[in-house]
């Protein structure tokens, strides 16, 4: 239970210091880790990060400071100590967009507690995977699997000195896998997983099992049978674990307003996207990318932000054209906006900056099969291994792990590492089918310094890419 | 409270039910300063006690982290743990803890206190920084200023005593920009405050971004390439990282079962050494109360050591190396022993090919085969007959570790100290030159 007095004491120190802005944040995670590797306990472990955070503004210049420590007179020195750090700056430019005062709280309930289930059932689980996985071995041989299930609890109390006050108790469980698969000099290294905002009840709904063994057994094929591509122009259909790393690296972040106005220049980057893009057409009207925190159960859910603002999808393409940006209530402020609900803190120790919760192409019109009748060369990119993205989010690259060769509108042999570099833009411009089948997948998303992976959801349906370069690795 | 005597106590209530325990506390004070667009952005100010627990019965073993709070708690915390460990399962491969040496390395002065007591100084060097990188050459400047002090306490059933040690650390990340495109970048860390070099860090970023407005146009294919100690640091990070033995068993190395043979350029040999004064964490002992010491992980391009914790040592049937945590091993600080070519002679041996000054973002396709790309950024320059034609826009590198490390063929004497965003461990290197890098050039460009 967080001592939420705290807090107050925290924002009255700040304010009577001269900060014309303060919030205070509360944080608790409790996060629950199981490792098993080639089916025996590799660790097992609990950890507790708890503390709290004050944020001010104190004439136009922004300081941070954290304690753990939660007695009062240490967080009146955390105070002093955050107000401080704005001074040694001199004076700033820095505003907050406005945000009416509420005071509100809400919760994800765990239908099944993760806490009571015993721990010999979840180590059991993990080695059903296990034994499921290691059952596809073959001659394709599985050397080894790496298995984590982490569950983590977050609690936290806000409040602001413009009056609003969230309260909020998330859980999220994630189970993952890293498998190494070879059969003669090929080899295949995967990492995939399940997750949400659920408590053990996800196990109920994702079906892991089925997860690894369909995802395991798929690859025992393309190891066994890849050919390698011939470089030259394909239509590509991205499947959804692959089309919401494009919609997550290719739209989101240069769509995160803070590296828009440079924030993250020597860290994550800053992005192509300028503040004068909004409202152009960049896309086919198939084109919907949505970034939203409200998804029930996902991976990124939220419904207020760390800045206490009431948290809404976000349409930022809308049918092809750049519809709005991810704002805090800094970066909103510069533009004379409302802020979006974007700031995230990954933990009680950290500033809370502009991120993305659950980004994915809006599903369209299309099946499965009509995206594919009408491709007479193309490319199904059904998972990637390798990815990245330059700084600006303007030049991407994806290398296929599970592909397909497409002839004549039909499904052929499986491809090696087929490799697929192309600009965002020309990305983008290229897209014009997008089909009805939505999923999602859990990632941790990374930014800022000190390092913050925030719990985020990618995916979206089968998009369709027309005409692009691809080539088989260097 | 004093750590010490929570470090010792934590202990004792951890041997009332385990066979082993240790409990390792770290306390750490820092401070940041960012900056963007010519100004700071946020300072930043961090006080943290953070407590390991683990404990060890019948071969099963359970690890708890908690940060300061966890201990008013802390007797509910063990009760629980108690019960877990009870009805977990063993390892399938179980070490004891190890016994502890009669004495440790003494590293020397490694504490700069006004790292701790003046965030103001951080400010300034932030300024230095940028007014020197605008002077020469850049219209906006981002970067971070970041000062760490750490305290570590250390206690393991097979020790009599708390082992205890402190450090700081401070270093700066400064990125220019003329353009959109056309950046430099320069980062530097030190243990003490005047070990940092605003100005010349703000002048290098600067002048290289300067440098990149002038622009070439060349085809993707492979190069020889001179790789300053910034892009040498992400290669060499991967070797560190590779020789991990938790890496190695995961199937996440390019090492596997490569050991005692010739993987690299004879000419190159890399270290993990903590006891370097450039080390960002110069400790004494591992997580395992081992002393840390010089390891050489290539020597003359014969692959001569993973890095060990105890299971991953039992595993290999190798001696403890010094590079424990409790779940995996990891290398302290990098080192690639120096060659004797000064960077200019090393360019000069480019008929057509690359100087690399920073390599992002890598990501492995397969990291057995050891297949990679990574984005270039902050000036990647061409040059001719050993003289830069201008700066190359949009090509991505796109190579194999066990190859490039094969393709070494000089090494510099123009040692640097690295760290920033982009590396997870520092590394102290001169630069090299790779035959044969791959490049490769995105579609739509």
């Amino acid at each position: 239970m967080l001592s939420e007095d705290l807090v107050f004491k925290a924002l009255d120190k700040a304010l009577s210091l001269g900060a014309g802005y303060a919030e205070a944040r509360l944080q608790s995670d409790k996060e629950y880790t199981i490792i098993l590797r080639n089916g025996g306990l590799e660790a097992y472990g609990l950890g507790v990060n708890e503390g709290l955070a004050v944020r001010v503004v104190v004439d136009g210049s922004m300081g941070f400071a954290t304690t753990d420590v939660l007695e009062s007179n240490e967080v009146l020195e955390t105070a002093d100590q955050a107000v401080k750090l704005a001074r040694v700056q001199g004076e700033g430019g820095i505003e907050m967009a406005e945000v009416p005062s509420y005071s509100v709280s809400y919760s994800v309930i765990q239908k099944k507690k993760f806490e009571d289930i015993s721990m010999e059932e979840k180590v059991a689980y993990l080695e059903d995977i296990d034994r499921e996985i290691r059952s596809l071995s073959n001659d394709v041989k599985i050397p080894s699997r790496t298995l984590i299930m982490s569950f983590r609890l977050t609690e936290k109390y806000l409040a602001t000195s413009d009056g609003i006050i969230v309260r909020s108790i998330v859980p999220r469980l994630i189970l993952m896998g890293y498998i190494v698969l070879s059969y003669g000099d090929r080899s295949i290294t995967r990492f995939t997983g399940v997750g949400g905002s659920m408590g053990w009840e996800g196990i109920d709904t994702w079906d892991p099992i089925k997860w690894f063994r369909d995802n395991t057994r798929d690859l025992t094929n393309v190891i066994k049978n890849a050919k390698p591509v011939e470089p030259g122009y394909y239509d590509i259909i991205l499947g959804p674990e692959t089309a919401g790393l494009a919609a997550h690296e290719g739209c989101g972040h240069p769509f995160e307003l803070d590296r828009i106005m440079g924030r993250e220049g020597a860290q994550a980057g800053e992005s192509f996207m300028k503040i004068e893009m909004l409202g152009d057409k960049i896309s086919s009207e198939e084109v919907t990318v949505i970034d939203d925190p409200t998804l029930p159960n996902s991976y990124g859910f939220y419904l207020y932000d760390d800045e206490g603002v009431k948290a809404r999808p976000r349409k930022l393409i809308d049918r092809g054209v750049v519809n709005e940006f991810l704002m805090n209530r800094e970066t909103a402020a510069i533009l004379g906006l409302e802020s979006n609900a974007a700031a995230r803190a990954a933990a009680y120790n950290r500033e809370p900056i502009v991120r993305m919760a659950n980004t994915y192409f809006a599903a369209g019109s299309y099946s499965f099969e009509e995206l594919i009748e009408d491709v007479e060369r193309g490319i199904y990119l059904k998972s990637f291994g390798e990815w990245n993205i330059d700084d600006r989010r303007f030049n991407m690259r994806f290398i296929g792990q599970e592909a397909y060769l497409i002839e004549k509108g039909e499904l052929k042999h499986p491809l090696l590492n087929p490799v697929f570099e192309i600009t965002t833009p020309k990305f983008y411009a290229s897209i014009d089918a997008v089909d009805k089948n939505l999923e999602f997948g859990p990632a941790t998303c990374g930014k800022s310094d000190p390092h913050q992976g925030v719990p985020v959801y990618v995916g979206g349906p089968n998009i369709r890419v027309r005409k692009v370069y691809v080539s088989p690795p260097v | 409270m004093d750590l010490s005597i929570l470090t010792e106590d934590l202990l004792r209530r951890i041997m009332g039910f385990a066979d082993d325990g240790a409990v390792l506390i770290h306390r750490v004070v820092s401070h940041q300063i960012r900056f963007s667009g010519n100004k700071i952005d946020i300072g930043k100010t961090w006080r943290e006690t953070s407590i390991s627990l683990m404990m060890d019965k019948d071969k099963k073993v359970n690890i708890l982290n908690l940060s300061y709070p966890g201990v008013k708690n802390i007797d509910e915390v063990l009760e629980a743990a108690k019960k877990t460990l009870e009805k977990s399962q063993p390892r399938p491969i179980y070490a004891e803890l190890p016994d502890p040496p009669p004495s440790y390395p003494s590293i020397g002065d490694k504490v700069d206190k006004r790292i701790l007591d003046r965030p103001d100084l951080l400010a300034d060097v932030a300024k230095v920084s940028i007014d020197e990188a605008l002077v020469s050459g850049a219209r906006r400047v981002s970067g971070a200023v970041r000062g760490n002090y750490v305290e570590i306490y250390l206690a393991t059933s097979k020790a009599n005593t708390v082992l205890s040690d402190s450090y700081t650390n401070v270093y700066l990340d400064v990125r220019a920009f003329v353009d959109g495109e056309d950046s430099g970048h320069a980062s530097q860390l030190a243990r003490n405050i005047d070990g940092l070099d605003p100005e010349r860090l703000g002048r290098e970023a600067g002048e290289t971004a300067k440098l990149s407005t002038k622009t070439v146009s060349v085809d993707p294919g492979r190069y020889d390439t001179v790789a300053t100690p910034n892009a040498a640091a992400a290669l060499v990070n991967l070797v560190g990282n590779s020789a991990s033995g938790f890496y190695v068993l995961m199937g996440r190395s390019f090492f596997r079962d490569r050991l005692g043979d010739d993987v690299a350029y004879e000419g190159l040999t890399i270290n993990d050494n903590p006891h370097s004064p450039l080390s960002r964490i110069p400790r004494s002992f591992d997580d395992e109360a081992m002393p840390t010491r010089k390891n050489t992980i290539i020597k003359e391009g014969r692959l001569t050591t993973y890095l060990h914790n105890r299971f991953t040592a039992k595993v290999f049937d190798a001696d403890l190396t010094g590079n424990a945590g409790w779940i995996m091993p990891s290398a302290w600080h990098l080192e690639v022993s120096p060659g004797d070519m000064s960077r200019d002679e090393l360019v000069e041996e480019l008929d057509h090919g690359f100087i690399l000054n920073n390599v992002t973002y890598i990501r492995f396709q397969n990291h057995i085969k050891g297949d990679f790309s990574g984005v270039i950024r902050d000036g990647l320059f061409y040059v001719e007959n050993g003289e830069i034609k201008g700066a190359v826009k949009g090509l991505r590198f796109s190579d194999n570790m066990p190859r490039i490390l094969n393709n070494i063929v000089g090494i510099g004497k123009d040692v640097e100290n690295i760290f920033h965003w982009w590396i997870r461990l520092d590394v102290t290197t001169p630069s090299l030159l790779i035959k044969d890098c791959g490049y490769t050039k995105a579609f739509g460009l």
